[in-house]
């Protein structure tokens, strides 16, 4: 889209406010569970004669106008009972809602009043919603609930391999997500190498996946945004609520400081495995643990302001008796204030702090090695209402990130190892958004604005130079080598080394053919300014974040989204979608590169492309006894870099490739079922092709080893992955009606024992150094127990 | 060190469940191509005989097999700068009184070379002409074999190190190969190991480099031979990439394998391009035996 299109469409849309001149007021509000104080996002406002709606935003506000005169609102969230409320508007009027909760007697639950889904005709699309309640109930590997593995159940989300926490949304690489913690970045989202994810499903309150028109709020990852939200804390009561399982622990406490003022909340999790090896092998010195800390306080001031802090700090160790010593973590701090202008004008102001650490001692060969990366961001977002048919969201977004590459140190006096501090990079980000809600009429609904987005690569020490490239090709050979750098210089911070400009437009239609079924288009187009360059399928903290500069261009990515929408009754919903993709300027690594701990990545990389299309198609059933989702996707993930002259191969011959997460055919299968007062039974099914894996072709020997070669890269498949997990929760009688509850979560997760390859090792006999092929399976059936309580 | 963080990974993933299975598809997508494992190695002793060099030239066999057949008839060159050869090649070993033709060509009489000059290698197979050139590399003596408990791993893990001064004020490159020898003397297949100086001190004093290796020491009375050896820039990118291969194939945090190309050059036929490497190198041996 060029820049004289997008002014156009902010002309477009002015002029529409300006003609605008009946007599109007506004009802805004906060929405609230009723127990427990915590606002409630995403929930339906509908006015039920004219069926214009809105929804709340992430801090519960919502704020809607309407002609003067009478009025039948209906509030409605899923899981909750239905609000109805007339009201007679003469003047703007503040109009705070507590929703109650059904849970509790949803089998005598009669879906008598049709309700409404605004989602229907509302132009977001590619949008995925889960409640903390719904991930809750997803079997897990040994109970331990995954947030972030719960989304791969969504159509168009797929995880690199078993027990990596990763995921892959269209064909994307796992970088090319946005994972937002109460809106401050996770870099590594994994425990335990991936087999768990950083988040404690106790603390939060939802999530939304945007896997397309994206708002133009959301920017610096192409693939999808995460946006994860954090419970607030009870209002009116002290509350304690926990879990003990195979792999860990939880305690959460919560509970007002000032009543329906004031509220804290706080909830710990660790892994015990590493406390219970001593006790059967009491002289092993070796242990593997995590732990992680979510905190929040919210105070608010008065009507109109509020204060929140949020906190973050995970860790996972590693150690074998002492020799071995590897931490890494996030760190994640947020202080935010929400303030209400006037009952059309919200906002947001955030200071963020994020920090990943990544620390290794290896004693046998005498050093220590801490990498990691901080960052500071800045963040100020607007909501302008300006009638029921318009909204404005605007804001600006700065961040200052310090990479650390690494620090070597000597670990002991006798080490040859000299201390050597890998120069650090520095870089801002900024972003200028402006993101128009229209609804043009009763049937059209469109959503459409622009990202202004900028890098700014600053100085740093030692900066390379390279003779032509810092990848150069040896024509006779044909191959691709790292290039030595021919000189070093420093260049002062205070510098713009690289400078980096991209118009990024979103726009998004929703066209209406009934009250309950609608077609939807969306186009985006998106930057990434850091990159990942993982040899591996899944983020692993060894990944190390650069930043692009001189030698490594900003990922831009486009994508198309069509798609259909209807819901049945209300009993039922489907969605259907298409979607087409590019990225331009794909990182790809040359044959035989080395990353782990790669300081120079410009020096085994080439600039690529990558495109994915696909379809999705999701079938939902959110009420009643039974409930429970069917989704499948169909795509085609590939990637590619050419030569840069026409005498270059390229990488694979420069020609398409599967991505390492091309997965055909993924199918996600849950079903709920409430059997009664005392037992629910969840189910997951999961089948998906197998990932694309490059064979051998042949060996031969040199100095008395064994060596592989190989053929053109991804060419073959694993066999296919499947499984299905169960589990049943059990709520005794005696905990039911009393303060103290319990309850009991038994699950079986592969319940058929199903040996998934999740990879193949090439590896060798040690006696006779003949190739062996080996699959490596990481789960096969596994039983757990969990006990969870609340007071 | 990025072989150690290797080892951290695959802790992690000893755990899991592992099955040898046999591929079909693997053995139906076998590329056949000439190989040529021609290492000059020269002892740093001077009392140790370096005359004696080979060259082996055979077909890359499927993966799973280990035969290889030899490609015989052809004509060998390693020839200095001034083109003067280095050695005369037969694959009849005029040492061998049995007289095998099997690929195996071999020089008795090959000349001591001098560090820091490139040597070239010609070979003529069925009319097409392969070529390859590298540099002779210096090593320093191995200053003494130390070892120490080191029972992280398990309980009768001994860690062994050996221990040399780093050559100051030049880039080094390092090839390590450990042999256990067994009691009946045979020797196991060599762990290879590559490195460089790149993290350690120039002071000197501090310029020292302990490269440890852990064996079990239940095993019967063993010794190991570690031999040094002082490789170019180039022979080492190529043994990191065929190394890190081996050592993680397939593995969960490996990179996507690929055809790793030496370098020797089909002049001929660029396209018939032929595996392995040409090198010449500088060694010395230390020989350790574990304590008991």
């Amino acid at each position: 889209m060029t820049l004289k299109k997008v002014r156009f469409l902010f002309l477009f849309s002015i002029t529409t406010f300006l003609s605008i001149a009946q007599e109007k007021y506004t009802i805004t509000g906060v929405v609230k569970d009723v127990n427990s104080g915590e606002t409630l996002i995403g929930v339906s406002i509908i006015e039920k004669n004219t069926r214009q709606g809105t929804v709340t935003n992430e801090y519960g506000f919502y704020s809607f106008t309407l002609n003067k005169g009478e009025h039948n609102l209906q509030i409605s969230y899923l899981g909750y009972n239905n609000f109805n409320q007339s009201i007679n508007l003469t003047e703007n009027t503040t109009l705070n809602v507590n929703l109650q909760e059904n849970a509790e007697n949803l089998e005598e639950l009669v879906i008598s009043a049709y309700t409404e889904k605004v989602s229907i005709k509302k132009a977001e699309m590619s949008v995925n919603k889960m409640e903390v309640k719904t991930i809750k109930e997803i079997p897990a590997i040994l109970g331990e609930v995954d947030v972030i593995k719960s989304i791969t159940t969504l159509p168009g989300v797929t995880t690199a391999g078993e027990g990596q926490s990763g995921f892959n949304v269209r064909g994307g690489a796992a970088d090319q997500n946005l994972v937002l913690l109460d809106e401050a970045t996770l870099y590594n989202t994994s425990h335990l190498f991936g087999l768990f994810s950083v988040v404690n499903a106790d603390a939060i309150k939802d999530l939304k996946l945007y896997k397309g028109g994206t708002p133009a709020k959301y920017g610096g990852r192409i693939s999808s945004v995460l946006d994860i939200r954090q419970k607030e804390g009870n209002k009116y009561g002290f509350h304690a609520n926990g879990g003990i399982g195979l792999i860990s622990s939880r305690l959460t406490l919560e509970g007002p400081i000032k009543k329906e003022k004031a509220s804290f909340f706080i909830s710990g999790r660790r892994s015990y495995a590493d406390i219970f090896i001593p006790l059967v092998q009491p002289d092993n010195e070796n242990t593997a643990f995590f732990y992680d800390l979510n905190t929040k306080l919210n105070w608010e001031i008065d009507k109109n302001n509020k204060l929140f802090l949020s906190g973050y700090f995970g860790r996972d160790v590693f150690s074998l008796s002492d020799a071995f010593v590897n931490t890494y973590g996030n760190s994640v701090a947020n202080l935010r204030w929400n303030h209400i202008f006037n009952s059309q004008l919200f906002s947001n102001l955030s200071l963020i702090y994020s920090n990943y650490f990544y620390g290794l001692e290896l004693d046998p060969v005498g050093f220590e090695w801490n990498s990691g990366l901080q960052n500071i961001d800045l963040k100020y977002d607007f909501k302008k209402y300006f009638n029921d048919n318009v909204a404005i969201n605007f804001g600006i977004h700065s961040t200052f990130y310090e990479f650390n590459p690494g620090k070597i140190e000597p670990n002991r006096n006798d080490s040859g190892i000299a201390e050597n501090q890998i120069p650090k990079k520095y870089a801002i980000e900024s972003g200028l958004y402006i993101d128009v809600e229209h609804q043009i009429t009763d049937k059209i609904d469109v959503r459409y604005g622009v990202r202004l987005s900028n890098f700014v690569r600053l100085g740093e020490d030692a900066v390379n130079t390279y003779a032509t490239t810092p990848v150069v090709y040896d024509e006779d050979l044909r191959v691709y080598e790292s290039a030595d750098p021919i000189n070093q210089k420093d260049i002062s911070r205070g510098t713009v080394q690289k400078n980096y400009i991209n118009i990024e437009p979103r726009f998004s239609i929703a066209y209406a053919v009934t009250d309950h079924s609608s077609f939807k288009a969306s186009y985006q187009r998106m930057a990434q300014y850091l990159h990942v360059i993982s040899n591996t399928q899944s983020p692993s903290p060894l990944d190390i974040w650069t930043p692009s500069g001189r030698h490594i261009k900003p990922q831009l990515s486009d994508q198309i989204a069509l798609g259909y929408n209807k819901d049945f009754n209300g009993k039922y919903s489907l969605t259907t979608e298409v979607f087409g993709k590019t990225v331009n300027n794909r990182l790809d690594y040359i044959d035989g590169a080395d990353l782990v701990a790669q300081e120079y990545i410009e020096t085994i990389v080439l600039n690529g492309e990558a495109r994915a299309y696909g379809l999705e198609f999701m079938l939902k059933k959110e009420t009643g006894k039974f409930q429970g989702w069917i989704s499948y996707t169909l795509s085609r993930s590939e990637q590619r870099a050419q030569g840069r002259t026409p005498v270059e191969t390229g990488i694979n011959n420069g020609d398409w490739y599967a991505t390492p997460y091309n997965k055909t055919h993924d199918v996600s299968l849950l079903l709920s079922y409430k059997a009664s007062k005392k037992w629910k039974f969840n189910s997951n099914f999961s089948f998906q092709s197998g990932q694309p894996i490059t064979f051998p072709t042949g060996n031969y020997q040199f100095r008395g080893r064994t060596i592989p070669t190989f053929g053109p890269r991804n060419t073959f498949n694993l066999p296919s992955y499947h499984r299905i997990d169960v589990a049943a929760t059990y709520k005794p009688k005696k905990y039911q009606n009393k303060k103290f509850k319990g309850e009991w979560v038994f699950s079986i997760y592969n319940l058929y024992n199903r040996q998934n390859w999740s990879s193949v090792i090439f590896g060798q006999d040690v006696d006779t150094g003949r190739n062996t092929t080996e699959r490596l399976s990481i789960f096969g059936i596994l039983p757990a127990v969990t006990f969870n309580f609340k007071f | 060190m990025k072989n150690y963080i290797y080892i951290l990974l695959l802790f992690i993933f000893t755990s899991s469940c592992t099955k040898e299975v046999f591929i079909d598809e693997i053995i139906d997508n076998t590329e056949t191509r000439i190989f040529i494992e021609a290492n000059m190695d020269i002892s740093k002793d001077p009392n140790i005989a370096s005359a004696t060099q080979s060259i082996t030239i055979a077909r890359t066999a499927d993966f799973y097999s280990q035969d290889y057949e030899p490609v015989l008839g052809a004509t060998v060159l390693v020839t200095d700068i001034a083109g003067n050869s280095m050695g005369t090649f037969f694959d009849d070993n005029p040492a061998d009184a049995e007289g095998t033709i099997d690929g195996i060509y071999t020089a008795v009489d090959f000349k001591t070379p001098t560090v820091g000059e490139t040597y070239f290698l010609s070979i003529t197979i069925d009319g097409q002409t392969y070529q390859a050139q590298d540099t002779y590399n210096s090593i320093v003596a191995i200053d003494e074999i130390t070892s120490r408990d080191a029972s992280f791993f398990n309980d009768d893990t001994i860690e062994i190190r050996v221990n040399f001064e780093n050559e100051i004020g030049v880039d080094n490159f390092y090839l390590i190969q450990t042999e256990e020898i067994k009691n009946n003397g045979s020797k196991s297949i060599p762990e290879l190991d590559t490195f460089n100086d790149e993290f350690y001190s120039e002071i000197p004093g501090e310029n020292i480099i302990n490269i440890p290796t852990f064996v079990d020491e239940t095993s019967t009375k063993q010794q190991i031979d570690f031999t040094l050896y002082g490789i170019s820039r180039k022979h080492f990118n190529f043994l990191n990439k065929i190394l890190t291969q081996i050592d993680n194939g397939g593995g969960p945090f490996s990179t996507a394998p690929a055809l790793i190309r030496g370098n020797i050059i089909n002049t001929t036929d660029p396209d018939n391009f032929a595996l392995g490497y040409f090198s010449i190198n500088q060694f010395t041996t230390k020989n350790f035996t574990i304590p008991k």
